[in-house]
């Protein structure tokens, strides 16, 4: 049986329009943790949210893909509309994903080290 | 029989920049002050001859750090303030100082303003950077929309580095100054944490001084626990200083680490502070 979407609002679930701080972001995946582990599909709605960290984003939205990295379309999000914000959520899930991807950024910034 | 409290006169002269030099200046003062445990001291800043504003909130971490750690108490004569170093009023050093408030502003609007935070007040923090220090008028028109948004985002991503790696309840101090005719805005972020070393030490046992650990957290990563890799803030800074040949500067430890907006340069620290102060200079 299809299981029912859960939607999360970021600014109920950590109490201020600011999601920048890693504990804020842990909040939201604890509230969605046991969702995503038993595949059911969540919408993460940052409408209202003013301010957005990776630090906020990599405890919230990458954590929850790295509790099913393999699944598409399980955690999806609504109410972005700073196209930077959505390159953010989407670095989060590759990162999430596919972990190699940080040697190449880390590659270009030991170039500056190493010259 | 009662112990009547010494009284150190110390004094603070010549000039106090944002460079390795003037975080000496503030060390021989510090370390001064911790081998007086209970003294009181009297600052004579009666022959300095320049002081950054910025400066000011490395030193009032101090002063506040000796006060509660070392039990030291500090005077101030004002009226020397006033002739010589008055931007230390303007800035609410000396507000800050008395535990009141800085009724009167800066009427030059060259600072921004000496602040603490706690390291969980995001919205206290988010406000300062959106209308003390963005909307300041040595940055505000001067810096274009996305420029001003990754400015900010970094300044964030730093204010949530420290809550998850600082390991204290202590606030973080921050104060801006604009110099004008150069055409420079400075910017000075200080928290009295463990530093960059104890916790990225202890997860990767291969960094183990304060210089490499600066450079591991430059190099984009983090310690953050039981999460993907996310960074720290600082290598976002470190690009935009890239870009724009701002200089970014990062004290942690015995490593006083600098870009100059071309090239990285390391200084020994033979006295330290705790905490990471990191202070960025922009130029346009």
């Amino acid at each position: 049986m299809e299981q029912k979407t859960a939607y999360i609002t970021v600014i109920d679930t950590i109490g201020t329009p600011n999601a920048i701080l890693h504990s804020f972001g842990m909040k939201v995946f604890d509230t969605a943790k046991t969702m995503v582990q038993q595949n059911q599909p969540i919408v993460i709605d940052f409408n209202g949210v003013r301010n957005l960290t990776s630090a906020f984003l990599h405890a919230s939205v990458g954590n929850l893909v790295s509790l099913k990295p393999a699944s598409n379309n399980l955690i999806t999000w609504q109410g972005i509309e700073n196209p930077q914000w959505e390159e953010k959520i989407k670095d989060a899930i590759e990162l999430a994903r596919n972990p190699e991807k940080q040697k190449a950024i880390e590659s270009q910034i030991n170039d500056l080290f190493n010259n | 029989m009662a112990v009547v409290a010494r009284t150190i006169e110390y004094i603070i002269s010549g000039e106090l920049r944002t460079s390795s030099n003037g975080f000496k200046k503030l060390m021989g003062f510090y370390h001064h002050a911790v081998s007086n445990p209970g003294a009181t001291y009297q600052l004579d800043f009666g022959s300095i001859s320049f002081f950054d504003a910025n400066m000011s909130a490395i030193l009032m971490a101090i002063l506040d750090k000796l006060k509660i750690d070392n039990r030291n108490r500090f005077q101030i004569d004002e009226e020397q303030i006033n002739t010589r170093c008055e931007v230390l009023r303007r800035n609410g050093f000396i507000s800050s100082l008395n535990g009141s408030s800085n009724k009167d502003g800066d009427i030059r609007k060259s600072t921004v303003q000496l602040m603490t935070f706690h390291p969980t007040d995001a919205d206290k923090f988010v406000s300062y950077i959106e209308n003390d220090f963005l909307k300041h008028r040595g940055l505000d028109g001067k810096l274009d929309e996305p420029d001003a948004q990754k400015i900010k985002e970094s300044y964030l991503e730093i204010f949530a580095n420290v809550d998850l790696h600082a390991e204290t309840n202590r606030p973080l101090y921050t104060c801006g100054q604009y110099y004008p005719t150069k055409r420079q805005f400075k910017f000075t972020l200080t928290d009295v944490g463990v530093g960059f070393l104890k916790k990225i030490g202890q997860k990767y046992p291969k960094v183990k001084t304060y210089e490499d650990a600066i450079d591991w957290a430059l190099k984009g990563h983090s310690t953050k626990s039981g999460t993907t890799k996310g960074g720290t803030g600082l290598q976002g800074i470190l690009k935009y200083c890239l870009q724009t040949k701002g200089e970014f500067h990062i004290v942690s430890g015995d490593c006083y680490w600098v870009f100059t907006g071309t090239k990285i340069a390391k200084f020994y620290l033979e006295r330290h502070f705790c905490g990471t102060t990191v202070h960025l200079i922009f130029r346009y």
